[in-house]
């Protein structure tokens, strides 16, 4: 009788692993890394990073003109999923200018988090440095906004408009003049090669 | 009788000799990493210019030494020896012949030589008589001819280097700058350039200089990807087309920024919230003495304005045209010059259908007489889609006026972005920037009475060219 209670047992708890392993895990290590249509992932600032592979982006610095960007090739760490590059390639664009470049980002400013959907839309959350420290000015703070947008537009193809959000909130303007209420696609005309075109 | 055709002999002889000194001696251009040098030409015959042996010795550092017994004479340049012979128009360089464009000859003391001798020193040089040009390498002079043809726009200058090298095009006020990465430039005189276009073109080191002519108000660079072509876009003013009849009769100016929000700021402390209302006040005057226009303040003290009231306050006063003015700012001192920006409709394009799908349907309102009318509403949040046209040619109006006032005016003088406060106005609607105060010389500018009367002084005109329907054309 007793070995009969401890075979029932043990099956009742073999049922019960083989539900939890069915419901809870399997669709963890079967679920896309990328958000269902129109619901954002965001990405975090300690993702793993394999520091060992790099790709190489356009960066965007303000042109010795001062009203236009320039491309530098930098290179960025790799990350495995897009999101996650998004977030590789905003990081670096905020950080410090290489030398001889100035850049359009006022200092203190640093990511958040970075956001993509399904349809192609990036949300890059920096904090509300970049809106305090704005020395303003409707040139500067187009290059500041293009830069971040077109860092991403230009490297990610995945990525065709971005928005710019402030501590998690949308936000009228950085400093009075760049709508900032939707998404804003890749702006070419701001950086120097084709400034120029109408 | 005798007396006046010797007045007038003597006369066109002091003419004569008074131009030849004002030509002055012609000339080589010696084109070095160092510098440019004159050689001056002591003779031309036919094809050939001779210059003295002495000059060239001077201007390269050659030791010169007479060879009695043979009739002739050696130059030493670096390890190479040249030996001339008098009535010979070949040149023994370094054991092998090399010809000349004319012999060598003698007077006096002096040598003579054609100038193509030059290439006999094994130095790299080139020899260019037809500009009269001498590069050395590696000193590089890429030769520069230019083009002007008029356009439905305006004009086109284009630009040949050759060979090809980099540029970069840059402009302040009615000067155009074509840098290229070379040590000099040989230009082949323009001629027969409509005035109105190019005023000038002159090489200034590895730059070409442009002074643009009266009727010219933008500048757009062709990105050819060619480096031995540069082409620009000469756009001259279009005769503005608004849709609504003419005859304004109020005018919304809005002072950009205001109570917690300075916008930019000069080195000297001067905050774009405070030249902005100085300069909007001073329009308003203008506009009501002048022309008699209602004129209406988006701000008339130091108070923050959400920018959906300063466009709400334009709507609700049914103004014709409505103004922000603001002052610039640049992470490079570099920038300068004022700017008049119309509204990027690029980005709205897929809200307003999205839109006015959801919100905005076409409306049938009743008319008199009976009967109903379908409108197309605009939503009010996108109000000045359908005007950017009408305030693009207002911003090229006032760029026009600016420029005639002497105000230096950015590259991009007429541009687009997308600007949060014009985008709810539903009127032609512009941005002006007054200057950069992040530049030295535009922030003196503004701080002086007589510049911000001189802005003020532009915008009003122009306002008076909308208001005449035509732009002033």
């Amino acid at each position: 009788m007793n070995i009969m209670w401890r075979w029932l047992f043990a099956g009742l708890l073999a049922a019960a692993l083989g539900v939890w392993l069915v419901t809870l895990v399997l669709p963890g290590w079967l679920a896309d890394p990328q958000p269902a249509s129109g619901v954002p992932t965001a990405v975090s600032g300690d993702a793993t990073p394999l520091e060992a592979r790099r790709i190489t982006a356009s960066l965007f610095y303000v042109s010795p003109g001062g009203d236009a960007l320039v491309a530098v090739d930098r290179e960025v760490v790799y990350a495995p999923s897009p999101a996650a590059q998004a977030r590789r390639i905003v990081d670096a664009q905020l950080a410090a200018a290489p030398a001889g470049q100035i850049s359009a980002i006022p200092e203190g400013a640093e990511v958040r988090a970075v956001f993509l959907t399904s349809r192609g839309e990036a949300f890059v959350d920096i904090s509300q440095a970049i809106a305090v420290n704005h020395p303003g000015g409707s040139v500067h703070e187009a290059l500041t906004v293009y830069a971040i947008v077109n860092a991403l537009t230009v490297n990610l193809p995945d990525v065709t408009a971005v928005q710019i959000l402030i501590d998690g909130r949308e936000v009228d303007t950085l400093a009075g003049h760049i709508d900032l209420r939707h998404p804003l696609s890749r702006g070419l005309r701001w950086i120097a090669q084709y400034a120029d075109r109408p | 009788m005798a007396r006046p055709l010797t007045i007038a002999g003597l006369l066109i002889s002091l003419a004569w000799a008074a131009h030849a000194r004002m030509q002055g001696p012609v000339s080589y251009r010696v084109i070095t990493t160092d510098g440019v040098q004159a050689l001056i030409v002591h003779a031309s015959s036919g094809s050939t210019d001779i210059v003295t042996l002495d000059a060239v010795a001077r201007l390269f550092g050659l030791l010169v030494r007479d060879d009695t017994r043979a009739g002739g004479v050696v130059v030493v340049s670096g390890n190479d020896r040249v030996i001339l012979t008098a009535g010979q128009s070949t040149v023994s360089s370094g054991g092998r012949l090399v010809s000349l464009s004319g012999p060598v000859t003698r007077a006096g003391t002096t040598w003579l030589v054609p100038v193509d001798f030059l290439r006999a020193l094994n130095r790299g040089i080139e020899v260019r008589r037809g500009s009269r040009v001498v590069v050395v390498a590696p000193a590089t002079a890429p030769r520069v001819t230019a083009r002007v043809e008029r356009t439905s726009s305006g004009g086109r200058l284009v630009v040949t280097l050759d060979p090809g090298v980099a540029t970069r095009v840059t402009r302040e006020g009615p000067r155009v700058t074509i840098r290229a990465q070379a040590t000099a430039l040989d230009l082949e005189p323009l001629a027969g350039a409509p005035g109105d276009l190019v005023a000038g073109l002159r090489t200034d080191g590895p730059s070409l200089v442009v002074d643009l002519g009266s009727a010219v108000t933008n500048i757009r660079t062709e990105d050819t990807r060619d480096p031995t072509r540069v082409v620009i876009e000469l756009v001259g003013t279009p005769a503005p087309v608004f849709d609504r009849p003419p005859g304004i009769q109020t005018v919304v100016i809005d002072p950009g920024h205001g109570g917690d929000e300075p916008g930019a700021r000069s080195a000297d402390g001067l905050l774009e919230k405070h030249l902005t209302l100085a300069v909007a006040q001073r329009v308003k005057a203008l506009l009501e003495a002048r022309l008699g226009l209602r004129v209406v303040l988006t701000r008339d003290e130091d108070t923050s304005v959400p920018s959906d009231r300063r466009a709400a306050l334009a709507n609700n006063n049914k103004a014709d045209l409505f103004i922000s003015l603001h002052a610039n700012g640049s992470p490079s001192a570099a920038l300068r010059g004022a700017q008049a920006l119309g509204l990027d409709v690029s980005d709205y394009a897929g809200l307003d259908a999205g839109v006015r799908r959801q919100d905005a349907p076409a409306l049938a309102l009743p008319i008199a007489g009976g009967g109903t009318r379908v409108i197309d509403a605009v939503p009010w949040a996108l109000a000045q889609l359908p005007m950017a046209a009408a305030s693009s040619a207002f911003a090229t109006t006032v760029v026009r006026r600016l420029s005639e006032a002497g105000v230096v005016m950015q590259t991009r003088a007429v541009d687009v972005a997308p600007l949060r406060v014009l985008v709810g106005a539903a009127m032609p609607a512009i941005l002006i920037e007054l200057g950069v105060l992040t530049n030295p010389e535009d922030a003196r500018a503004l701080t002086d009475p007589a510049h911000i009367e001189r802005l003020a002084d532009a915008i009003a005109i122009a306002v008076a060219d909308v208001r005449l329907g035509a732009g002033g054309q």
